[in-house]
């Protein structure tokens, strides 16, 4: 189960993380999981296009099923978004939303593309919670022990602790068959803190104490490094399952840069690196189950100036049972302890790591004054005993970074006995593949991957000579060349067997194997071991120079004497100036390439202009859209903060949103079109055709487009009273003229129609017409020329007649209209539909339902109307009657002309359009029906 | 040695009249070049650049706005949620200059009550023609309380100066961060979503 986040990070990695690679436009990575289960345990398989194939093993349980469950549903979620047009998703390193200043109500236009990045990123929050929700009630079980810690450097190496944490989530990696990926490494950062944060490492009473290193202020104990030795194959699983989950959240976009950056750094890290030398004193004993009993002095401070750094390797630590079985050894506190008084004394040190495995323990000391040039410590042991597994063999291994160089110590004991070569080699070849190291925010890296990897420990090879006293005699004789013709290990290096790459100096010290213990002679025991260099040191890198080689006979304690290589080691050592102008030029260049990948368009024309608008009369203008950025853009008109709408009522962009490849062009039309619900405020002057639209880009700019123009009034829209006010045609009429016309309410009317023809001037007759002008015109026309017209009122008009007609309504007085029966008609319905308020106010809207069946209290209602509104219902209502006489003719009947009129005359107010029922609907037309039946009046 | 960082993500947004140079004051910050075409920008542009302050990674994403007269009105709706404003006039238009207490205002009605201000009295290197004093320009912004810079794009005078001032005022408001708590990055994309969230709520 806790592996979950690994794999749930590499997954999300693969797809969100690369997208930021430099200067290249990224493929979305696919990443493919295969499951494959047996009985005991689930096979993982990770392939990523530059992830590492991984493969992961997870015990069958419960919770490894429900691991599964989510990651492959994570997973079926990535593969969606992967089949999404590649073009709906930004290739460039640019954030996922519109960023900045709040575009005016940019947030109610949501893009329906949003980055695969956010998506997974979402996707993955939400099986990061569900997961912690199913850890979090574990992590009672662990066991503090379980938790390694780290020694000395606490700010600096604290993340140690996360890191082991990370590390038991994941489960035994078996080597990658490809090595891992080159940088950009993928961001695996813990960007929460862990839920419940871990307690500092307890120090049971009834367990050794920490052991201090000298001067070192605080060194946690070395408890957990104990309690992982045994039976490496069965710990690690336990481990794997209890420990507490570290919440990782790889896809940070601030992570991404990091990484980048890193990576960078990495990449130009010669132009900031001045090659210094520093001395490593490389020391391996087996010490043979015995504890300290003289100074290690002769061994550990042999040479006279002190070393930078110290690693030193023991095995045959504790052959106890008890250290065997239960992980335990009292013999580890004893000799670090005597190590540590035997480092040199003309400096401090400070312990950088331990790291034990039943009997084999690797300890690292370094320079006080070189810890803050230390970091990424990790250690790792890897059990090749009894079924491959048993710590009794294997090895043991410390790696960090010292400043730019990264460096790996392995401590390994092989397989024992003369014709066993091939074992060791395979325990070798174990060790390489098995031993993987697990650091925060960077894939596993194995030993190879380091710049400097020294191997020291009890490789075990012997002669292949079988007399002992040959060999003995050739000894004495110091015939060490002749006799290292029969090193298996010289034998088995140059057959390309095991340590193939490694390099090891000349040895000039007599063999190290096997001595009766507290004294130089040679086993005496019955078995009569034949001597071998069994202990020896050898590295692999550039720039290390081997100073000394050999071995140091002062030391009895065991049946092994203790060997030691003093290194001369070039280290990569930043300059810190050269490395921060490095690192700017990275940072500009980055923010260059954010700044290039935004999107972009350029626009044919931004200023519009239409003259002389006019009610129901289209205007368009053409106008073109080129993405001339490099990445694909999605555009829309967003609308400006206080509106609801991008544009004025009258207006429309088409399309109003879309999307762009690089280069691609889109014809774009803006249309002006005055509708009957557009057309009061502009005749009245209290809304112009001027507007500016604003043209959005996701992610990126906004455009402003200017639209402006001119519109003539018309009669149509414009209300009764105020036509009835107007004695000119309505374009001979000053604009703020007809402003004032328009102000008036209708009830005040009557009051101000005086003071308006008096300051008018242009009538001497100061009475309002009793009907607006244009309806007479208009029915007029239709009395005088269409009662028999066949199908009047059923026949739509003609566009263009229409539009003529208006424009002689608006313009001048006619006695005639232009165009036939059916557009004339036709106009007068559009006049009646477009009139701010309806014949029938809206006031007496629901009166006027609620009396529809008794004409009494109709003609009572129509009484109350204003007056110029009774007058043209009046007035209508006898034209009608009129028409209706020529039914046989023109084929109108009552209840048709009714239905069309009711729906013209007496409209619901607009608050209550939508409440409108069918009932309301008849009502309205019986109320019509009632006028049309009944006998002329006036 | 990587030190670790905490990118930051600062909203900033240049105001002023028309022909102030404001376009050119950020394209000299984020390019380091100066164009000598006027070109009047219709609409909003913005340019990120990252700087290092106080050993953070800050990165800054610029705001460029129309400054024509016509589009105030809709400028003004992306005062809200922009950390600092640089209002910009040209000490060789006196016009340019007397519109700063309107700017002024138009901020105070529209930018987040906290926003960190900044005048800048651009085009400074063209002396001969100078109509505003600079002891103007320092009157105006000691009475706001503000600071107060003259600048020159073409000659690249004080705009690093300017910006790094703001950004490192606007930082010296955002509360300390846990060192631990990664989570505060924001992200380096600058998405809205991101900052709106975390900055402007």
């Amino acid at each position: 189960m806790l592996n979950s986040f690994t794999v749930a990070s590499l997954c999300f990695v693969s797809d969100t993380l690369y997208f930021l690679c430099v200067s290249e436009i990224c493929r979305c990575l696919t990443c493919v999981c295969v499951f494959s289960g047996s009985k005991a345990c689930v096979r993982i398989q990770i392939k990523g296009e530059k992830a590492p194939e991984l493969l992961l093993e997870l015990q069958d349980d419960d919770r490894t099923r429900l691991f599964l469950t989510q990651v492959k549903s994570a997973q079926r979620q990535v593969a969606s978004k992967l089949t999404k047009p590649k073009a709906m998703e930004p290739l460039a390193p640019t954030p996922q939303r519109g960023p900045g200043p709040i575009p005016p109500q940019r947030a109610a236009k949501t893009p329906s593309a949003v980055g695969v990045g956010e998506n997974s990123a979402n996707t993955f929050s939400a099986l990061e919670s569900s997961l912690n929700d199913s850890t979090s009630t574990n992590h009672n079980t662990t066991d503090p022990a379980h938790m390694l810690a780290d020694f000395g450097f606490e700010e600096k190496f604290n993340n140690t602790q996360r890191v082991e944490e990370k590390k038991n989530k994941q489960n035994r990696m078996v080597a990658s068959r490809e090595p891992p990926p080159i940088p950009p490494l993928p961001p695996r950062k813990a960007s929460v803190p862990p839920s419940n944060p871990l307690p500092p490492t307890p120090i049971p009473k009834d367990k050794p104490t920490a052991v201090q290193a000298r001067g070192n202020s605080a060194v946690p104990s070395t408890k957990s490094d104990s309690f992982r030795s045994g039976y490496d194959g069965v710990d690690k699983p336990a481990s794997l399952c209890e420990s507490p989950t570290t919440k990782t959240m790889p896809s940070s976009p601030s992570g991404q840069r990091e990484f980048l950056i890193k990576h960078c750094l990495g990449k130009k890290e010669k132009e900031y690196v001045d090659i210094k030398h520093f001395s490593f004193f490389v020391g391996t004993w087996n010490v043979n189950g015995q504890s300290p009993d003289s100074s290690l002095h002769p061994w550990l401070c042999c040479d006279p100036d002190p070393p930078d750094v110290y690693a030193i390797g023991f095995q045959e630590l504790d052959l106890s049972t008890e250290a065997f079985f239960y992980l335990d050894s009292s013999k580890e506190h004893l000799w670090i302890d005597a190590v540590e008084r035997t480092l040199h004394p003309k400096t401090t040190y400070r312990r950088i790591r331990t790291i034990r495995l039943v009997g084999m323990m690797l300890v690292v000391y370094a320079k006080k004054l070189h810890r803050k040039h230390i970091r990424d410590v990790a250690a790792e042991h890897v059990g090749t005993g009894i079924m491959g597994k048993m710590g009794n063999k294997g090895g043991v291994a410390v790696r960090f970074v010292f400043h730019n160089t990264s460096f790996c110590f392995v401590n390994s004991h092989l397989a024992a006995h003369v014709e066993d070569y091939e074992r060791r080699n395979q325990d070798y070849r174990d060790i390489c593949a098995r031993m993987t190291f697990h650091l925060l925010e960077q894939p596993p890296l194995n030993i190879v991957k380091h710049d400097v990897v020294i191997w020291l420990g009890d490789l075990n090879y012997r002669l292949s000579m079988s007399d002992a006293s040959e060999v003995k005699q050739l000894i004495k004789e110091n015939a060490l060349k002749k006799l290292q013709e029969y090193d298996q290990l010289t034998h088995q290096r140059k057959h390309k067997r095991a340590f193939t790459d490694f390099i090891e100096g000349d040895i000039t010290f007599v063999p190290t194997y096997k001595y009766d213990p507290k004294t130089d002679r040679w086993d005496s025991s019955g078995k009569c071991r034949v001597p071998a260099w069994c202990d020896r040191i050898l590295w692999r890198g550039s720039s290390i120079e081997q100073l000394k080689y050999r071995s140091h006979m002062e030391l009895k304690t065991s049946d092994h004497k203790p060997v030691s290589s003093l290194f001369k080691i070039g280290v990569k050592v930043a300059d810190e100036q050269r490395r921060k102008k490095v690192f700017e030029e990275i940072v500009r260049a980055m923010d260059r390439m954010e700044n290039d990948f935004l999107p972009s368009v350029s626009l044919s024309n931004i200023n519009f202009t239409f003259p002389d608008v006019k009610f129901r009369q289209l205007q368009k203008e053409r106008f073109l859209i080129k993405n001339d950025g490099q990445v694909p853009c999605h555009f829309a008109f967003i609308p400006k903060l206080s509106d609801s709408q991008y544009c004025k009522p009258w207006l429309r962009a088409e399309p109003s949103d879309g999307f762009l490849e690089p280069n691609e062009t889109l014809e774009m039309y803006l249309e002006v079109y005055v509708s009957k619900d557009s057309v009061t405020l502009l005749n009245c002057g209290e809304d112009t055709i001027c507007d500016i639209l604003v043209l959005h880009l996701d992610r990126g700019k906004d455009y402003f487009i200017t639209i402006s123009g001119n519109y003539l009034p018309s009669c149509f829209g414009t209300s009764l009273e105020t036509l009835c006010r107007m004695k000119k045609p309505i374009r001979e009429i000053p604009i703020e003229k007809l402003c004032d016309l328009g102000e008036d309410t209708f009830m005040e009317k009557e009051k101000s129609k005086v003071t308006f023809l008096m300051a008018d001037g242009a009538s001497s007759d100061d009475i309002p017409l009793k009907i607006p002008k244009e309806v007479w015109v208009l029915v007029n026309h239709l009395y005088k020329n269409s009662c028999d017209q066949e199908d009047l009122f059923q026949t739509p008009g003609l566009q263009e007649e229409l539009q003529s007609i208006i424009d002689c309504l608006d313009t001048s007085i006619p006695d005639s209209l232009p165009g036939c029966n059916h557009s004339v008609a036709e106009a007068l319905l559009i006049f009646l539909e477009a009139l701010p308020e309806p014949v029938l106010c809206y006031e007496l809207y629901q009166r006027c339902l609620d009396c529809s069946h008794d004409s009494r209290l109709c003609k009572q209602l129509i009484s109350q109307l204003p007056r110029a509104h009774r007058n043209v219902f009046r007035y209508l209502m006898a034209f009608l009657r009129e028409l209706l006489k020529h039914s046989t003719n023109n084929n109108l009947t009552a209840s048709l002309v009714a239905t069309l009129f009711a729906s013209l005359l007496i409209r619901p107010p607009p608050n209550l359009m939508s409440r409108q029922t069918s009932h309301d609907r008849q009502k309205a037309i019986d109320f019509i029906l009632g006028f049309l039946m009944a006998r002329d009046e006036e | 040695m990587a030190k670790k960082t905490y990118d930051l993500l600062f909203k900033l947004l240049l105001i002023g009249d028309s022909g102030v140079g404001k376009t050119c004051v950020l394209f000299r910050f984020s390019d380091d070049a100066f164009n000598t075409t006027f070109i009047s920008t219709i609409g909003i542009d913005f340019k990120i650049k990252t700087v290092e302050l106080q050993g953070k990674k800050i990165k800054l994403q610029i705001w460029d706005t129309a400054g024509q007269e016509r589009f105030h009105t809709i400028t003004t709706s992306y005062y809200r949620g922009a950390m600092g404003i640089m209002l910009v006039y040209d000490i060789t238009n006196a016009k340019s200059f007397e519109n700063i207490s309107k700017w002024l205002r138009n901020i105070d009605e529209h930018a987040n009550e906290d926003v960190e201000r900044m005048l800048l009295g651009n085009k400074c290197d063209m002396e001969d023609k100078r109509v505003v004093l600079k002891t103007k320009g320092e009157q105006i912004a000691r009475e706001h309380g503000i600071r107060f810079f003259e600048t020159s794009a073409k000659a690249n005078i004080n705009i690093e100066k300017a910006f790094l001032t703001l950004a490192e005022d606007i930082l010296k408001k955002t509360p300390v961060k846990e060192p631990n708590s990664e989570n505060v990055d924001i992200s380096s994309g600058g998405g809205v979503t991101s900052w709106k969230s975390k900055c402007c709520s």
